[in-house]
């Protein structure tokens, strides 16, 4: 299993990193941050299920 | 006139902790609408990550090192434990955005939401004793990279980061310890005075 995974995303080699004048941060953690502020927007809009408009009784 | 009964310590703490939390209180049939929110649901994913965190930090604490270094079952409990921490600070983080923007200290909620802030730091320090603790190159180089950040504040006489056995009593006895109770004293807070409501529903 390790070995098909291993194929498929090679991490055998030294990180990327982001740099921005005195700002460094890897491209795996900025893929996380992106990740977070993507969720905390969809959160703010995606509809609850079950949830029901105000005007409905 | 009260009697012995009445004068008892069982029975005066039994009673301040039913006037402070009410069991309706503590464990509510329902909740108020604008809860039906995927917001609202990040302080619940970060609970549930931090009891998964606890549960294979406790396999790992059986089973050793070189259990989860060096067995199929080790490496998935080890994988487990650190994917639940990914999980518990990414719920965590968007649980205080979320908390932030709602001005969640609002209507005399400002402990609860200095709990939570404390918690969260407490996490990071819990972490940071996790990534040392590993056992292998990576904790080395964190540990060496740290040392002297950490040794500038003097905090160094009581947190030595290049001492493996404090950092891991740190991370599996005192950290956990202050975090469990810490997210207990923030839930309980909660449940007092209940989940913030938006802007507005506090303005109709």
């Amino acid at each position: 299993m390790s070995e098909i995974l291993g194929a498929l995303v090679n991490l055998d080699h030294p990180g990327h990193y982001i740099s921005w004048g005195w700002f460094q941060m890897s491209y795996g953690n900025f893929a996380v941050v992106v990740t977070m502020v993507v969720t905390f927007l969809v959160a703010l809009v995606a509809p609850f299920p079950g949830r029901k408009k105000e005007n409905q009784s | 006139m009260s009697t012995t009964i009445d004068r008892q310590w069982t029975t005066r703490l039994r009673r301040r902790l039913v006037e402070q939390l009410p069991p309706d209180k503590a464990l509510p049939d329902t909740q108020p609408s604008y809860v039906s929110s995927w917001i609202y649901v990040f302080g619940v994913v970060t609970l549930s990550a931090l009891v998964i965190v606890i549960l294979t930090g406790f396999v790992l604490a059986i089973r050793g090192p070189q259990w989860w270094h060096q067995s199929s079952i080790g490496h998935y409990v080890n994988s487990l434990h650190l994917w639940s921490v990914e999980i518990f600070f990414f719920a965590m983080v968007i649980h205080l955005w979320g908390k932030f923007f709602m001005a969640a200290w609002r209507g005399n909620r400002s402990l609860t939401w200095v709990t939570g802030a404390v918690t969260f730091a407490t996490s990071i320090a819990t972490a940071f004793t996790g990534y040392v603790s590993q056992t292998n190159f990576d904790s080395q180089w964190i540990s060496t990279q740290a040392k002297d950040g950490i040794n500038a504040t003097g905090a160094g006489a009581y947190f030595n980061v290049l001492n493996t056995g404090q950092m891991l009593m740190w991370h599996i006895v005192l950290l956990p310890v202050a975090a469990v109770v810490l997210t207990a004293l923030h839930v309980v807070m909660v449940r007092r005075k209940g989940v913030v409501p938006p802007f507005e529903e506090v303005s109709k």
